[in-house]
């Protein structure tokens, strides 16, 4: 009798334990259980909300498979250039290091009036060297310059100046000249997990870019590189989100390691050009060189102004 | 009785429910690991000490002065124990004093290389509250009086624009006792009389006494590569490396490592948080981040202090070691954006054993003093002090070999170089940083 009681008294505490226990693994199981990733991106929706910043871009399409790439400068061969000299409307040459290009054409080239990205490219394609492995980048109405960025593994090279077609516009909407950079073949580097669109968007919100009232009007990628100093040897290009904020500002975020730069085309274009392809079209002046004497004059007056933006 | 059987069976059902459960609490955790970034791989370290700011801020000159003559130590590591005596002394009553200048018969001033704010100081003497809140508080040297009527020490702290004072007083008659003593024994053989020289940048104090001091050849390692890269580098497997000659190169997007030469540099350019102000100052941060990967490899020194970068030296035998290669063998230097290392040049090399010795005989300080003195630039000569010339040179074998020669060295715009010779009519421009 006295065991059957005992028996009763360990089921009824064995069940208070149980209940504890139960309670106790419930509790700690939803703690854990919440992805760290859900809350970021239920907060990004709420302080989004907070500072008024509209999202109309599609921003839920899936996560792209790149991984991080590197490439070195191509350079163009004597058979491209005269490739190109069969062309009866444009001269080109290259600098002596055989990675800048440069064209002149016979007649400036008219862009018509309200020309979008297609027409832009059908109309500068047929003088151009490996056209489609290039799109549409930008058009900076300070400098009338319009840059075309490389594609690689199907996606744009973004604000590169080894991987970047150059048109100079002048004032009566005329290309008059181009450069042309290329990267030659890549090698994949790592192939990290990325992040999806809104974790990059939260990046650009914690880096403060984002300001009250914006909208995010576009979400693409491809890959950027920010260090780009060395004349030859390889570049890494990690793969990137470009978030466009009211249609006008670009801003790159890896899409590895969420790190944010504004892309401020004016900036990199006039640094671009006065350090780097003005050196060589200098070499090239130097030659007697009387195509690259009228683009450096071309790009001179185009930098002026922004020169002293620079210091 | 079945009554019974079946309460057995829900008491083991109880009990077997129960360390299922427990269990199932202990191992949860293990789930939740894997969320790691499989991706980082073990942290790499340089094999250096730990070091916190006492062990880098160091002075690099401690002169007596009493009835207008200038005393210090022969040897330097006696300044540098006495220095460390001082650090415990306490020092209480402190206060802002007028800036005018205060005299006494017997004074000890304690010189640091270089410019710090005074705050710094708190870590380093033992002081019973915050000297200054004001951050442009910079100071490079300290005085430590005696007051014979109290039988108590005066410090004082002076702004280096000489805008502020700080004051404060070492209530102890043994510390007042044992720098009274080293004043009665200034003739004593361990002491050396000084030369002041007051037209340079600061006032520098000369040792008259010529010296003969040994030069060493040392055999030394240096940190490999792959070591340096997975420091550097948060991804390794992200990074392209390529080589030409000597010298590899490690790259992503935004960062950049030159390993070169015994010596590494790197560059960061990612931008993280924009206009993020520091909470840590960047003297903080660098010894943080430095002693993350165990980067002081050597007696290493606080060596120039500016808003957003830092200088250390290396030091040996309390003397500052001067290279003047491309790339500097004998210094670290990091350079931070807001809470971003954003610049990172050191050496990589770390001094071994001692293969040879040979003595050298110092310059005359009287020439020393007459070169600085005829020096038309001398109110930019910051300091001069003899340092050991650091050199990588290759024996008959092939084998490199670092040697250190003691010389004369000056500083002018915070880079050593050697005092120029006498009568020589181009100036030595050998420069350092």
């Amino acid at each position: 009798m006295r065991w059957s009681h005992i028996k009763t008294l360990f089921i009824l505490s064995f069940l208070i334990l149980n209940g504890y226990l139960l309670y106790q693994f419930i509790s700690n199981q939803d703690e854990m259980n919440i992805p760290e990733l859900d809350t970021s991106s239920m907060d990004l929706d709420e302080e989004l909300r907070d500072e008024d910043i509209s999202i109309s871009a599609d921003v839920d399409f899936e996560v792209p498979e790149l991984s991080y790439i590197s490439s070195a400068q191509k350079k163009f061969t004597e058979s491209e250039i005269s490739d190109l000299n069969d062309n009866k409307h444009i001269n080109a040459e290259k600098s002596p290091d055989s990675q800048l290009l440069i064209a002149a054409f016979s007649s400036p080239l008219k862009i018509p009036d309200n020309a979008d990205e297609e027409t832009l490219s059908s109309l500068v394609s047929p003088y151009i060297l490996d056209s489609s492995d290039f799109s549409f980048g930008a058009w900076d109405d300070d400098l009338n310059i319009i840059v075309f960025f490389q594609n690689k593994e199907g996606n744009p090279i973004y604000l590169n100046r080894h991987a970047m077609l150059t048109f100079y516009v002048n004032d009566n909407n005329e290309i008059t000249h181009y450069t042309q950079t290329m990267l030659g073949d890549t090698d994949p580097q790592g192939n990290p997990t990325l992040n999806t669109p809104k974790i990059a968007i939260s990046s650009l919100l914690q880096s403060r870019y984002l300001n009250a009232e914006d909208n995010i009007t576009d979400v693409s990628y491809g890959y950027y590189s920010r260090i780009a100093e060395a004349e030859e040897g390889t570049q890494v290009f990690a793969p990137t989100y470009k978030i466009t904020v009211n249609g006008e500002s670009d801003y790159f975020v890896n899409a590895a390691e969420s790190t944010t730069y504004s892309g401020n085309y004016r900036d990199y274009l006039v640094k671009m050009l006065a350090g780097n392809y003005l050196r060589k079209l200098n070499l090239m002046a130097d030659e007697d060189d009387s195509m690259a004497d009228s683009l450096i004059s071309v790009i001179e007056d185009k930098i002026e102004p922004f020169r002293s933006d620079l210091e | 009785m079945k009554l019974e059987t079946a309460k057995s069976l829900l008491l083991i059902i109880l009990i077997g429910t129960s360390l299922i459960l427990t269990f199932g609490m202990w191992n949860y955790r293990a789930e939740y690991e894997p969320l790691n970034d499989d991706e980082s791989i073990d942290k790499a370290d340089l094999g250096g000490g730990q070091k916190n700011a006492n062990d880098v801020v160091k002075p690099n000159n401690v002169v007596f002065k009493i009835n207008g003559e200038f005393y210090s130590y022969e040897n330097p590591e006696d300044s540098a124990n006495l220095f460390e005596d001082i650090q415990t002394w306490e020092m209480t009553d402190l206060q802002s004093t007028d800036t005018e200048e205060k005299t006494a018969d017997a004074e000890v001033e304690i010189i640091f290389p270089t410019g710090v704010p005074l705050s710094l100081f708190e870590n380093i003497l033992n002081t019973d509250r915050t000297l200054t809140s004001n951050r442009n508080f910079y100071v490079d040297r300290f005085y430590i009086q005696l007051q014979e009527e109290d039988q108590l020490l005066k410090v004082y702290f002076v702004s280096l624009d000489g805008d502020e004072a700080v004051e404060g007083t070492i209530h102890s008659s043994a510390n007042y006792e044992q720098l009274l003593s080293m004043f009665s024994n200034l003739s004593d053989e361990e002491y050396e009389e000084n030369h002041l020289l007051t037209e340079t940048a600061r006032n520098i104090y000369i040792p008259v006494e010529e010296k003969t001091m040994q030069s060493f050849k040392y055999t030394f390692n240096t940190i490999k590569s792959a070591d340096v890269r997975n420091i550097m580098f948060t991804r390794p497997n992200l990074v392209s490396e390529s080589k030409s000659g000597e010298s590899l190169m490690y790259r992503t997007d935004d960062r950049q490592l030159n390993y070169t030469g015994n010596g590494m540099s790197f560059i960061n350019v990612a931008e993280w948080n924009k206009e993020e102000p520091a909470d840590k100052s960047v003297f903080q941060q660098s010894l943080e981040n430095i002693n993350e990967h165990a980067g002081f490899t050597d007696d290493y020194r606080l060596d120039s202090y500016t808003d957003d970068s830092i200088t250390y030296r290396l030091y040996r035998f309390q003397y500052p070691v001067i290279n003047n290669s491309y790339m500097d063998l004998s210094t670290i230097y990091q350079k931070w954006q807001s809470e971003q290392l954003s610049e990172y040049t050191r050496s990589l090399i770390s001094l071994d054993t001692v293969a040879n010795t040979s003595s050298k005989e110092l310059r005359d300080s009287d020439e020393i003093i007459s070169t600085i003195q005829q020096n038309k630039n001398i109110a930019d000569i910051q300091d001069v002090q003899i340092g050991y010339r650091l050199t990588v040179e290759k024996d008959v074998n092939g084998e490199e070999y670092v040697l250190l020669e003691p010389d004369w060295y000056q500083r002018v715009n915070d880079s050593w170089s050697v005092v120029p010779e006498k009568n020589t009519g181009t100036q030595n421009i050998e420069g350092g940083s």
